[in-house]
This record gives C-alpha cells, sequence and structure tokens, in this order.
C-alpha cells in the first residue's frame, strides 16, 4: 500500500509540529499542513490525501463550517475527516460526531498512538 | 360630629358602605327581605291593617332607596351614613304598628339595619344602631301603653342583647376574613412570581400583577377568560397532586418565554376540585446565564486543553525517543512530566464534567442496558489498573435489563472499581455485583482496603472531600470521582451510598431504575416501546449517535462492541433491525450474519451494515440474507441515514 496522505488543518502551530512529527517521524505518514480551513480547503482539492484532521474551533471557517465547504466539493467530497477538538464534553461529542464526521479525537492525544486512532477510526489497517 | 371646614371625616381605611361598586349585590337581600315584609302584610295581620302606616312606611323605604343611590355618600361627611340604617328602624315601626303592635312579629326586621353595619360600616355605627333597636322597642311603650304594654320591656331588652351579639360577633367575623384577605392580597400582588388561579374550567379568577405584567396584558383582562391556551404546550390541569415543570407560556403579543411553573389543585374538604392556582417564574435571564455558563465552561475547557496539548504532545514524542535516546533519570522526568500532564487532564475533565452534571444540564441519554454487559464492560476497561496493582476483580451479576445511560453508568461503575482497586492492598480482590430488587438493580463494588472512617462518609461524597489529605498524592485522585458518580446515579432516579468498616474494607452501593422488560422479554410484536435494535459498533461515540437515531425512531438501541457477544444478544433481544459495523476487535461483523445464516430458526432481521470499509461484491453477497442496507461511514449524510433506516424499519416491521 502506497504511502498514506494526512491532511492537518489546526491553527495552532505548536499543535500543528506535534501532530507532523507524531504522524510523520513515528508513522511513516506524509502529513500535509494548513493553519486555517479556507487554507485546508485549497490545499485538501489539490493534494486529496486519504484523510483530513480538523480542529473544530478556529478563527475565520471553523471546522464544522470547513467540513461543509469539504463536503460540498466534488474533488473532497469523499475524503473521511476526522474531527480533532479540546472541547470534548460528551454533549460536543456526540454532536460533533452526528455532523457526518468518520470519527472525533480529543485532545490532547499521546503523539506515539495518534496513527493508531486515526487508522482505527478509518479501519485501516496499521 | 360635625365637620369642620366642610372636610368630610373618614377614619383610616374607611370604605363608604353605599358605594356604587356591588352595591346591588351587597344590597339585595335587604331589599328582598324588606320585599317579602310588606307582601306578607296581609297574611300576618292579627286585625285590620292600618293602611296609612303602611303607606307612610313604604314611602320611608323607598325615601332610604332614593337616598342610598342619589346622595354623594363619598363626599358628605361619614356620619350621615348611619341614617339610612336609623330611618330604616322607623320602618319596622310603622310596620308593627300596621300588624297588631306589641304583638307583632314585624320586630324580628330590627335584625336588617344591624346587620348591614356589621357588614359594611364600623364599631360606631353598630353602637348606633343598637341604640335606634333599644328605641324601635321603647318609644312605642312610651307613647301608646295600650298597644306596646309594659311587659314589652323585657321584650326590648332581649332583642336590643340578641341585636349586639349578632352585630358584634357579624362584625369580628368580618373583620378576620378581611384582614386575611388583605394580607393574602399584600402577598399575592407583591409576589415577584406570576400566581394565578383558575376555575376548574380554565377561567382566570385572580391574576398578579407580575402574572399580568409577564404575559403582558392587565390583569383585568385575564380574569374571567379562559387560560389553558397560555401554556404552548402542555397543560395546567393536574389531578390530585401538584404539577411542576419547565414550560413556555405565551404573552398577549404571540411571543413565548421560559417558565418553571407549579400548579396546584384547590382541594374542598369533600375531595372536588373548586379550581388550580398555578405560580410561575420567567427563566429566560436564568437560561442565559446557564447557556452563558455553558459556554465558559466550555470555553475555558478549550482554553486549558490546547496548550496542554502541545506540552503533552512534544514530552509524548520525548519520551517515545523520537529524538534519540535519554539516559534513565531524563526518562524518569520525562515520565513525571508527562504523567503529570495527563492528570491536569483529567482534573479539567472532571472538574467540567461535575459543573455539568450536577447542574442538571447534562441529560442522561437512557437505553435499554443489560447489567451484565455494564459490568463486564467497566471491569474490562480497569483490568489495566487492577494488573498494575495486582488486584484482581471478580463479579457476581444476574442479568437485568434497565434503563440508564450507558456511558455514564460505565463512567460511575469505573470510578468506584478505580477507587476499589486503588484503596486494595497487592493481592486482594474487589468484588463487583449487580443484583435485582423489586424495581431496581442493586450494583455494588467491594474492596479489603483501609475502609471509610464514620465521620468521612459523607464527605467523600463532596468535591475534593477524601478521607487524607495526602491521597490526592498518593491515590493519584482529586476526589471528584465519588461525587461524579453519586451525581450521575441521582440523575437516573437512584442512590449512592457506602457501608465500611475501617481497616476492613468498603462497600459501594447504587440503585438504578429496572427497566420493565425482564431479559430475553424484548420482543419485537410487543409494539414500539418493545421494539429494539441490535447495534454492533465498538466506537463508543458512534454508537451513541446510532442510539439516539434509533430512539428518533421508537426503537431502543442494545449496544455491544463484539460480534461474539452480538450472537448471544439475538436470542435475548429478538431485534427488529441489527445494525452491523464490520471492522471490529476479535470476529468482524461478518460472523454475525454468518450465525443468522446457520440459524434458519431466528426469524428474519433487515441488517444495516455501516462501515469504513469499502466492501467486495462477495463480502455484499455473505452479508446479504433478507432486507440490507450497505453504508460507508464518513460518505452518508446522518439525515440521508436515519431516513432509509427509518423506511427499512416501517418495511420489516410496521409499527402498530
Amino acid at each position: 500500500m502506497s504511502r498514506r496522505t494526512v491532511l492537518l488543518i489546526d491553527d495552532e502551530p505548536d499543535i500543528r509540529e506535534v501532530v507532523e512529527l507524531s504522524l510523520g517521524s513515528v508513522a511513516g505518514w506524509e502529513v500535509l499542513t494548513a493553519s486555517s480551513g479556507a487554507d485546508g480547503v485549497a490545499l485538501a482539492s489539490a493534494q486529496r490525501p486519504d484523510v483530513i484532521l480538523l480542529d473544530v474551533m478556529m478563527p475565520g471557517l471553523d471546522g464544522p463550517a470547513t467540513l461543509d465547504v469539504l463536503r460540498g466539493r466534488d474533488e473532497t467530497r469523499a475524503i473521511p475527516v476526522l474531527f480533532m477538538t479540546a472541547k470534548a464534553q460528551a454533549g460536543e461529542l456526540t454532536r460533533y460526531a452526528s455532523l457526518g464526521v468518520a470519527g472525533v479525537i480529543p485532545k490532547p492525544f499521546d503523539p506515539m498512538t495518534l496513527s493508531d486512532r486515526v487508522a482505527a477510526a478509518l479501519g485501516w489497517e496499521s | 360630629m360635625a365637620a369642620a371646614g366642610g372636610t368630610p371625616s373618614r377614619g383610616p381605611g374607611w370604605v363608604n358602605p353605599y358605594r356604587r361598586r356591588g352595591l346591588l349585590r351587597r344590597a339585595w337581600p335587604f331589599l328582598a327581605a324588606t320585599g317579602v315584609a310588606f307582601v306578607l302584610l296581609p297574611v300576618s295581620a292579627t286585625g285590620a291593617i292600618d293602611s296609612v302606616d303602611v303607606i307612610v312606611g313604604a314611602a320611608l323605604f323607598l325615601a332610604i332607596i332614593a337616598a342610598i343611590v342619589f346622595v354623594p355618600w363619598d363626599r358628605v361627611p361619614r356620619t350621615l351614613t348611619i341614617f339610612p340604617p336609623l330611618v330604616y328602624f322607623g320602618v319596622v315601626d310603622l310596620l308593627r304598628d300596621a300588624t297588631g303592635g306589641g304583638a307583632s312579629g314585624y320586630a324580628a326586621l330590627v335584625l336588617l339595619p344591624v346587620l348591614w353595619v356589621a357588614l359594611y360600616s364600623g364599631r360606631a355605627e353598630l353602637i348606633a344602631v343598637l341604640a335606634g333597636v333599644w328605641s324601635t322597642f321603647v318609644i312605642p311603650i312610651l307613647v301608646d301603653k295600650t298597644r306596646y304594654p309594659e311587659g314589652d320591656w323585657r321584650f326590648a331588652v332581649l332583642l336590643t342583647l340578641l341585636s349586639a351579639f349578632i352585630g358584634f360577633a357579624t362584625q369580628a367575623l368580618v373583620e378576620n376574613v378581611r384582614l386575611r384577605a388583605r394580607n393574602l392580597s399584600a402577598v399575592m400582588t407583591s409576589a415577584a412570581e406570576g400566581i394565578i388561579t383558575l376555575t376548574p374550567e380554565g377561567h382566570g379568577v385572580f391574576v398578579n400583577p407580575s402574572a399580568a405584567r409577564m404575559l403582558g396584558y392587565e390583569p383585568s383582562e385575564l380574569e374571567g377568560r379562559v387560560l389553558f391556551d397560555l401554556i404552548v404546550d402542555g397543560e395546567f390541569r393536574s389531578g390530585q397532586g401538584d404539577a411542576i415543570g419547565d414550560e413556555h407560556f405565551r404573552r398577549k403579543d404571540g411571543t413565548t418565554f421560559p417558565v418553571l411553573f407549579s400548579s396546584t389543585p384547590i382541594q374542598l374538604d369533600n375531595g372536588e376540585t373548586s379550581g388550580i392556582v398555578v405560580t410561575f417564574s420567567d427563566i429566560t435571564e436564568r437560561r442565559e446565564i446557564e447557556r452563558m455558563k455553558d459556554e465558559f465552561v466550555s470555553v475555558v475547557g478549550h482554553e486549558l486543553r490546547t496548550p496542554l496539548t502541545s506540552i503533552r504532545g512534544s514530552l509524548g514524542l520525548m519520551a517515545g525517543g523520537v529524538f534519540g535516546e535519554l539516559d534513565d533519570q531524563g526518562k524518569r522526568m520525562l515520565d513525571i512530566a508527562v504523567s503529570n500532564t495527563d492528570r491536569l487532564v483529567r482534573l479539567i475533565n472532571d472538574i467540567l464534567d461535575i459543573e455539568r452534571i450536577e447542574s442538571g444540564r447534562v441529560t442522561m441519554q437512557k437505553v435499554t442496558c443489560r447489567s451484565d454487559d455494564l459490568v463486564a464492560q467497566a471491569i474490562e476497561a480497569m483490568q489495566g489498573q487492577a494488573e498494575t496493582m495486582g488486584v484482581g476483580v471478580v463479579s457476581q451479576v444476574d442479568p437485568v435489563l434497565l434503563r440508564a445511560d450507558h456511558d455514564r453508568i460505565m463512567q460511575t461503575l469505573t470510578n468506584l472499581i478505580s477507587n476499589a482497586i486503588k484503596f486494595s492492598p497487592r493481592g486482594e480482590e474487589v468484588r463487583v455485583t449487580a443484583h435485582p430488587t423489586a424495581d431496581t438493580v442493586l450494583f455494588s463494588v467491594a474492596d479489603h482496603g483501609r475502609g471509610v472512617p464514620a465521620d468521612k462518609r459523607e464527605t467523600i461524597f463532596e468535591r475534593f472531600g477524601q478521607v487524607d489529605a495526602s491521597d490526592a498524592r498518593d491515590k493519584g485522585g482529586f476526589g471528584l470521582g465519588l461525587p461524579i458518580a453519586r451525581s450521575i446515579v441521582e440523575q437516573h432516579g437512584g442512590s449512592l451510598w457506602v457501608d465500611t468498616e475501617p481497616g476492613r474494607g468498603a462497600t459501594f452501593w447504587f440503585t438504578l431504575p429496572r427497566s420493565s422488560e425482564a431479559v430475553g422479554e424484548v420482543d419485537g410484536s410487543s409494539g414500539d416501546n418493545g421494539r429494539a435494535a441490535l447495534v454492533v459498533e465498538d466506537d463508543a461515540d458512534l454508537a451513541r449517535v446510532l442510539r439516539a437515531m434509533l430512539a428518533r425512531q421508537g426503537v431502543e438501541a442494545v449496544v455491544t462492541p463484539s460480534a461474539e457477544e452480538a450472537v448471544h444478544l439475538i436470542d435475548d433481544v429478538a431485534p427488529v433491525l441489527l445494525v452491523l459495523d464490520i471492522e471490529l476487535t476479535g470476529a468482524d461483523g461478518l460472523a454475525v450474519v454468518d450465525h443468522l445464516r446457520e440459524h434458519p430458526e431466528i426469524p428474519p432481521i433487515p441488517v444495516v451494515v455501516y462501515t469504513v470499509r469499502e466492501l467486495s461484491e462477495h463480502d455484499r453477497q455473505r452479508l446479504t440474507l433478507g432486507k440490507t442496507l450497505f453504508f460507508t461511514k464518513g460518505r452518508v449524510a446522518p439525515e440521508e441515514f436515519e431516513r432509509r433506516v427509518a423506511d427499512l424499519l416501517k418495511e420489516a416491521a410496521p409499527a402498530s
């Protein structure tokens, strides 16, 4: 199987760096990053990643709004999306899950097992 | 008393007895009694009737009526108001004279002015009227001894005393009632809460100013109107006891506002209901504050977790050796940093959690669960901790169905089991049981640890209320697990308590309401309430969404994360629908359909396959037994998913 490509959309540079190392250096995936919903949509359309990790609370286009845009475009409609969120109250998780994402990864996460969590949510063989 | 300078003299709180409002209602018994007295004249007289007396009496009575109606009583001195009753004694004397003098029964009419003054005037007026009664009998004796013999003195004394007794007793009663009415009215009028009383048919009887203001009406606009439609969705009528609820009321302009209200029937001594009292308060502001608090808690949680994500991530990468191996001491330091970051995250989660649960703003998503599943899953989740601490966990459970929020009860059980493990000496056992009682399921988690001292048996359920201040450090808890567990149980209508003997261990007990069905009784043919779907899904979040979605279709979800368990559950649950994830730990979802194929005696069950995997044609054929729908996770809109599942349910087992 070819190398997995992941797109991370998160406005926090520190978190982007941690995820890049976690999924890049540790799991050996190709990691693309975008710091805003709009940049993320552009990158997703151009690169067609295997999965998009999407922060929920972002200035401008937030996670659910970005998801809407991604679902509205032919190039990105089929790409599975996982929310990554620090707003991980039970009620919020249920609401996010009902928006039609493949899963929700609460922050903080363990960088050594992040790729396993992503793979498990998508049914990939890790 | 002469009014100096023409200023009418009236006492404080004086009410004009002849005020127009309600005059007829107050006066009609007096008019009627006098009217009847005139009508009965022909049959009452012992001899010939003196028609001059009758005509003068009638004229006097009409003059009294005219005076009452036409004199501007509000502007004349209060003293003058006594004249109509006093003049009435003249009417009484004329009628007595017309009907046989001392022997006439018309003497009883003296009670009418006494009653009038006792009911509607003051103490001074009553005394004046009693003097009038006395005169009514004494003057005729002095004037005409033939028709009114000396013996009538006794009659005068007796009737005056009787009048005094009736007058003063009536006046005391009336004052008492007025005082109570004034107090009650002051309370009702000044109350910030809205208060409305209704007839049993819903007509407004009394509406206090707060109620009228909140509803945008004048009180008089609501009195007499049917008010059942003020409530947007629900009803005031409450059979025997109080009804307390959260509702929306409708304003005059059609807008609505949230209220907390109670409606209480007014019960008479004979058990009948004479009306309903509704009290309510506008909780718009409270709702807004709750919303702001929720948002604040959510934002604070987010703002705290975001830097922790970077810290935890960086530390995790270092501890994982991504940047090369550290020496032992360096590793030890990093492990300390990682575990304390994790601890800080748990603390934040617990604080936010208890805040929301205790305020009752987290609704419990109640579904039908099995007690044995809950215990097994909780023990499974705590197995790692138990092994690390060298403590065994055993269980003894009678399977019972109960209505509970699966995840929250798991949280309760894992909190209790985790505590029990922490406080158990190495090599000991933690024992978890669940047994049915008449209408509850009784769970227990027992350890052989140090127990809880008598003075701490309640404080351990308070926030940060650990037995020993050093426990937070030594045992790694915060003192929030038990309060969270108790709140969750209480939100289910159960209770949680501890039995303990210091030095010999503690047993935590809690009860949850049982489901009315027994295990295995969930029957597809028993109507909507009994319809259950078996959801085989190992992603707890997704399971929760599916559960909520199925509940909207009137179907209860029995969720299991494993295919092996699903096979066992099929007989117990008799599901009307099987929702199947294919990617599971252990045997995959295909095994469940294989089981159905191998057991043709099981009635056909429609299957919804919901998976992330792109299925091969071979897999699809293997999964298709009867009606089968295929969905790929994340690629179907939730509404579309729900609609098609609803259609499938209707086709398969129409809800009758």
